[in-house]
């Protein structure tokens, strides 16, 4: 207990409370801008917080993850185009209220929901993360091999179109994993006689190379398809009323039954919050009196999905933190965040780390206190901001993005990493192979190798000793679920493919 | 079968591709001693296979009756697919920019490759456009020169170091 009120008082330092408006707004804008969002956002902030102490790098990763969950929120409402996926179902009621001219109704609703659900899904991860991580004693080499299987399975299997693309994409990261030093025999591994590769591909480069530089690719491609070179905002000037308290308290139950609801598909690995607001609202419409006001712009709509998608942040901060597995992209990036700053997840995290995970967890629920307050003020004028024209946009993206990779070594060396690998992960984009299954392949390499080789240096190279442990089977039976869902996922996906090319042709 | 017939064709490079990553690393892994070679063995095994069934796939739905259906779908993919498209190429273009931004910035230092860079870019996007702004491309470096020498104190080479000095 002592350790959550010490880390509530470190919120109040000068430098973390302005660190942490300011990676609400940046979190705000990324989250904003078409096609980006929170992994992106984190990615890109990575090597301006890598130098930092972690007790202030962190609570702005925290900040970041929460404002950009908000911020596909406003360009939903303001101009119909979800600034990312999960913010998707908050069109349905968001951009139909701003017709009406209620737009500054269903941003403050919009924001006081996601604050509402952001704090839930926050205090949840407080509550549940250090029990489940008692979970992780029981766990031997051949437990973490399985368990790392069992991610990358899950995250392949909910992360694109066609799950085979996912595992490819798994397995290639699990490859470049094995670049560099082997720590256990100290062979040398694919590194072709380059020092620089000796510890392995830097995380940073690697993380900007896999998900900022295609992105930036592909915005400029997107440029040329739509021939558009900004987005328009709507006639609308938000003159009209906020959102009263008053309004909000009588949404009470749709606040909390979507907050669980974002929380338990945030646990869950590889759900994510593009399924939990379409998961909030379709409950929020079928526990409705008036079902057929949902879609014509209400603020209850609206409170639906943000409270949802919002409280997936925390919830799936639950198996990251625990069990090292995330549960979408940003979450990828974020574990990603917290190896680069020496933080493991695991027993460790919530022991000899104890103070910075605190720090961090109550980062998460204090930054949707500061989320309130900017968004308040601020939400329409990060809705100009994200209009922003791309001319401007992609230079500055595509300079950050490698400059950021230099900065952590300051070596040239790691700017043609995330070139080369950008180069070759856009293309793998356009042929919807998903990245982050790549991310954490990179991530989880290591830990699944090392367990690999050691259950089978205690087996004496027998293998069915990932058959025959309980935990084991558990999660083996769970990625073959896994597998098995995604394989019908991708059945659908290519059905609907089939029918929206028809329905095209007719 | 329009969509599967494409998405195949466009897909069968990049199968091709990861069959030789996973061959090329297979074969050099035996330079390797066993201990540590056995775990990307393994994994270029099973890249290797997947890709393979993908592979096969394609070939199922080539020589199936269905083809004869696509096919002229696949030869008007084909015959696109070199016919050169603005928003295939300035992608393409944009990756060069950042090549020769990376081989010039230790050379020729960070304000001006930085300018090269943010410059070719806006033209790239749009010409007119960026001639108006050039100043843009001035102010992004000098604000990223800000961030990174005096912010994060980083060993940018710098023009005015390499030519002036």
């Amino acid at each position: 207990m002592d350790i959550i009120f010490s880390s509530i008082l470190n919120m109040f330092q000068p430098i973390i409370l302005i660190a942490m408006v300011c990676g609400v707004s940046w979190g705000i804008f990324v989250g904003a801008l078409p096609g980006f969002g929170a992994a992106i956002g984190i990615a890109l902030l990575i090597p301006f917080t890598y130098g930092i102490d972690p007790a202030i790098a962190l609570p702005i990763l925290a900040a970041v993850y929460t404002g950009a969950y908000y911020g596909g929120g406003i360009t939903s409402i303001m101009i119909g185009v979800p600034g990312n996926s999960p913010a998707a179902a908050t069109i349905m009621d968001g951009f139909p209220m701003t017709q009406k001219g209620k737009s500054q109704k269903a941003l403050t609703t919009s924001l006081l929901a996601s604050t509402f659900g952001g704090i839930f899904g926050g205090l949840s991860l407080l509550l549940l993360a250090p029990q489940l991580v008692q979970v992780t004693l029981l766990f031997g080499p051949a437990e973490y091999f399985v368990l790392a299987v069992f991610g990358l399975t899950i995250i392949a299997s909910l992360s694109g179109a066609s799950i085979i693309k996912g595992l490819i994409s798994g397995i290639f990261g699990l490859l470049l994993s094995t670049i560099g030093i082997d720590v256990i025999t100290g062979a040398n591994r694919f590194t072709f006689g380059e020092i620089y590769l000796f510890d392995g591909i830097p995380t940073i480069p690697l993380i900007l190379g896999i998900f900022a530089f295609p992105r930036c690719l592909l915005m400029i491609r997107d440029i040329f398809l739509k021939e558009s070179l900004t987005l328009s905002l709507s006639d609308d000037k938000g003159s009209g009323e906020s959102a009263t308290l008053k309004e909000m308290f009588k949404m009470w139950k749709t606040l909390i039954r979507s907050s669980i609801i974002g929380t338990i598909i945030g646990i869950i690995p590889g759900a994510g919050a593009n399924i939990a607001c379409w998961v909030g609202y379709g409950e929020a419409r079928r526990n409705s009196k008036h079902p057929e006001k949902f879609g014509t712009g209400i603020p209850e709509g609206v409170a639906a999905a943000e409270a949802a998608n919002n409280s997936v942040a925390g919830g799936s901060m639950i198996p990251l933190l625990t069990l090292g597995i995330p549960g979408n992209a940003a979450s990828a990036v974020m574990l990603g965040a917290l190896m680069i700053h020496g933080l493991v997840p695991g027993l460790k995290l919530f022991t000899t780390y104890a103070s910075i995970t605190y720090t961090y967890m109550v980062a998460m629920v204090f930054s949707c206190f500061i989320l309130l307050v900017v968004g308040w003020y601020a939400s329409r004028f990060f809705a100009k901001l994200a209009m922003v024209n791309f001319i401007i946009l992609a230079p500055t993206i595509i300079i950050v993005t490698l400059m950021g990779s230099f900065s952590n070594r300051q070596y040239v060396f790691d700017m043609w990493v995330t070139l080369l690998l950008g180069i070759f992960c856009y293309w793998l984009t356009l042929l919807k192979y998903p990245m982050p299954p790549i991310l954490l392949g990179v991530i989880l390499g290591p830990i699944s190798e090392k367990g690999l080789r050691r259950a089978l240096m205690i087996s004496q190279g027998d293998w069915t000793i990932f058959f025959t442990r309980p935990i084991c089977i558990i999660l083996l039976v769970l990625s073959a679920i896994s597998v098995y869902y995604g394989l019908k996922i991708s059945k659908n996906n290519i059905g609907k493919g089939i029918q929206k090319k028809e329905k095209l042709k007719l | 079968m329009t969509k599967n017939s494409n998405s195949l064709d466009k897909n069968l490079l990049s199968h091709l591709a990861f069959c030789a990553i996973a061959i090329f690393i297979y074969i050099i892994s035996f330079n390797i001693a066993p201990a540590s070679s056995m775990f990307p063995r393994l994994l270029s095994i099973i890249i290797f296979s997947l890709n393979a069934f993908l592979i096969g796939q394609y070939f199922y739905y080539f020589f199936t009756k269905k083809s004869k259906e696509i096919t002229q779908n696949r030869k008007d993919y084909w015959k696109n697919i070199f016919t050169l498209k603005k928003y295939t190429v300035v992608p393409i273009l944009i990756f060069i920019i950042c090549y020769l931004f990376v081989f010039a910035y230790p050379r020729i230092g960070f304000e001006l490759s930085g300018f090269l860079l943010v410059f070719s870019i806006m033209i790239l996007i749009n010409g007119k456009e960026a001639i108006k702004k050039f100043y843009i491309a001035i102010l992004i470096p000098s604000f990223f020169l800000l961030i990174f020498k005096v912010g994060l104190k980083l060993a940018i080479p710098l023009t005015i170091e390499i030519f002036f000095k």
